[in-house]
């Protein structure tokens, strides 16, 4: 085991807590404060059945988004759907056998990956170019958008320019999971490639990739609209009443 | 003869509005008079330690609240609310975009509650609650009026009348209301009505309308005041 092996093993270790560990910090805290309003943003369903298929919309399609900007909503679907197919392609490292989905799944992973670059480099000109999105933007924007980019561009080159060992990278991530340690392939690309993406895992509870878990919690989504069939009340509400 | 009225074409809108910065820096509401504040119960004027206190008062309403606590954590500065709001369309002024409203309170809950805000803040943008921070609130959280049309587009369903509603509750926590509700809120209590009219006026009024329908129409009707029992109020 290389100095190198060692320390990305530990970097992975360290990244997969502070992911887990930290969104379900977050998790825990958005489900356990009250929600003392009921707020669903109209036209809003009225059944739980509802809620359900309205958040399928909003995760699956992004409908309010469709709504609200059509280049924006075609970037940002681009970026996205992209992005859980390559996902979905890199599960491929951690399971063994791989599925037969996984298999069939595979070679739309890799044209993904261009997708998912395309994406994120729509949204940066976007976010550079109009004056309004320029205003909003803080540092942290710009480089969480260059963090993704460089982690898709890090991937494809891997992919279609340099070729690593990638059985070799496989054998290191099952060895992490079954804790019995292989060595990573001495490839500075691929070195690259994790040590950003254990960077993206890191910042995802403390950023604003918080809007992932935060789209199931947002009240003006999740909530039926039927205040005059059942009353709606918190805890800490109920009190002021008595 | 009347003059011929021809409606004007209508003007196509710039897909993104050419910004004004600081347009609408100087309209702003009269604050509530000590007297109003106290009232109500809150402080009559800022106190020396009001920055601790709202910082208090925002860890209160983010523990209340999950949806502040959600939308100051979700917002991703995608800018799909700011072209929906009429306000910044009206003026222009970019504090008015409602991300950039919702901006003036994240920016202070990145600083003060969140790790990033406390070690970079101005990689993240975060702000002390200053005096001149809580000044662009009073103006900018008071030029919202809270029509929720930003929730509609908004990707994650972000509200800004529950930021809004939210920073205006901690303003008056640290006596900085707003005089126009704040002094018909202490009349509804102190009086009975809004408009502060006291008894003796109201039956007066009543009186005279009584008058004036029985000139107009030869009906006799009578308008009750504090009555229990008419079947229509008014």
């Amino acid at each position: 085991m290389s100095l190198a092996s060692l320390l990305f093993a530990l970097l992975y270790y360290v990244a997969a807590a502070v992911l887990v560990g930290g969104l379900a910090y977050r998790i825990v805290g958005y489900a356990r404060t009250p929600a003392p309003l009921k707020i669903p943003t109209t036209p809003a369903p009225t059944t739980g059945g509802g809620v359900v298929l309205r958040l399928a919309r909003e995760v699956l399609l992004f409908e309010s988004l469709f709504k609200g900007s059509l280049w924006l909503w075609g970037l940002a679907w681009l970026f996205h759907a992209g992005l859980a197919l390559v996902l979905l392609r890199h599960l491929r490292y951690f399971t063994e056998p791989v599925g037969s989905w996984l298999v069939f799944l595979s070679p739309f992973g890799v044209y993904a990956g261009f997708a998912m670059a395309a994406g994120l480099a729509g949204l940066w000109l976007r976010r550079l170019w109009l004056p309004p999105v320029r205003y909003i933007s803080t540092p942290s924007d710009h480089l969480l958008l260059g963090l993704l980019l460089a982690i898709a561009g890090s991937g494809l080159a891997l992919k279609f320019g340099v070729h690593t060992d990638v059985v070799a990278v496989k054998s290191f991530f099952r060895g992490l999971l079954t804790l019995a340690w292989k060595p990573l392939p001495a490839d500075p690309l691929l070195w690259l490639h994790l040590f950003l993406v254990a960077a993206l895992m890191i910042v995802f509870p403390y950023s604003k990739l918080l809007h992932a878990p935060g789209v199931f919690f947002s009240p003006s989504r999740n909530q039926a609209d039927d205040p005059r069939d059942r009353r709606h009340l918190a805890a800490w509400a109920a009190r002021l009443d008595s | 003869m009347a003059a011929e009225i021809k409606a004007p074409a209508l003007r196509p809108l710039p897909l993104a509005p050419p910004l004004l910065p600081g347009a609408m820096a100087g309209s702003r509401p009269y604050v509530a008079s000590d007297k109003m504040q106290q009232a109500l119960g809150f402080p009559g004027e800022l106190a020396p330690d009001w920055q601790p206190k709202a910082l208090a008062k925002m860890g209160e309403l983010l523990g209340r609240y999950r949806s502040l606590r959600v939308f100051l954590d979700a917002c991703v500065h995608c800018g799909a609310c700011a072209d929906k709001c009429h306000y910044f369309l009206g003026t222009q002024d970019p504090l008015n975009m409602p991300v950039a409203r919702q901006d003036l309170m994240r920016s202070v809950y990145r600083r003060h509650f969140t790790l990033p805000g406390k070690l970079f803040p101005r990689l993240v943008g975060a702000r002390e609650l200053t005096r001149e921070v809580l000044d662009q609130w009073y103006t900018y959280y008071n030029q919202c009026s809270e029509c929720r049309r930003c929730s509609v587009f908004c990707p994650y369903g972000i509200d800004t009348a529950e930021v809004t509603m939210a920073a205006k509750e901690i303003m008056d926590s640290v006596g900085l209301g707003q005089k126009y509700s704040n002094e018909i809120i202490a009349k509804v209590h102190r009086i009975g009505n809004n408009l502060g009219l006291p008894g003796p006026a109201l039956a007066d009024t009543l009186q005279g309308l009584e008058e004036d329908v029985k000139e107009e129409t030869g009906a006799d009707v009578r308008f009750p005041l504090d009555e229990a029992g008419p079947r229509c109020c008014w």
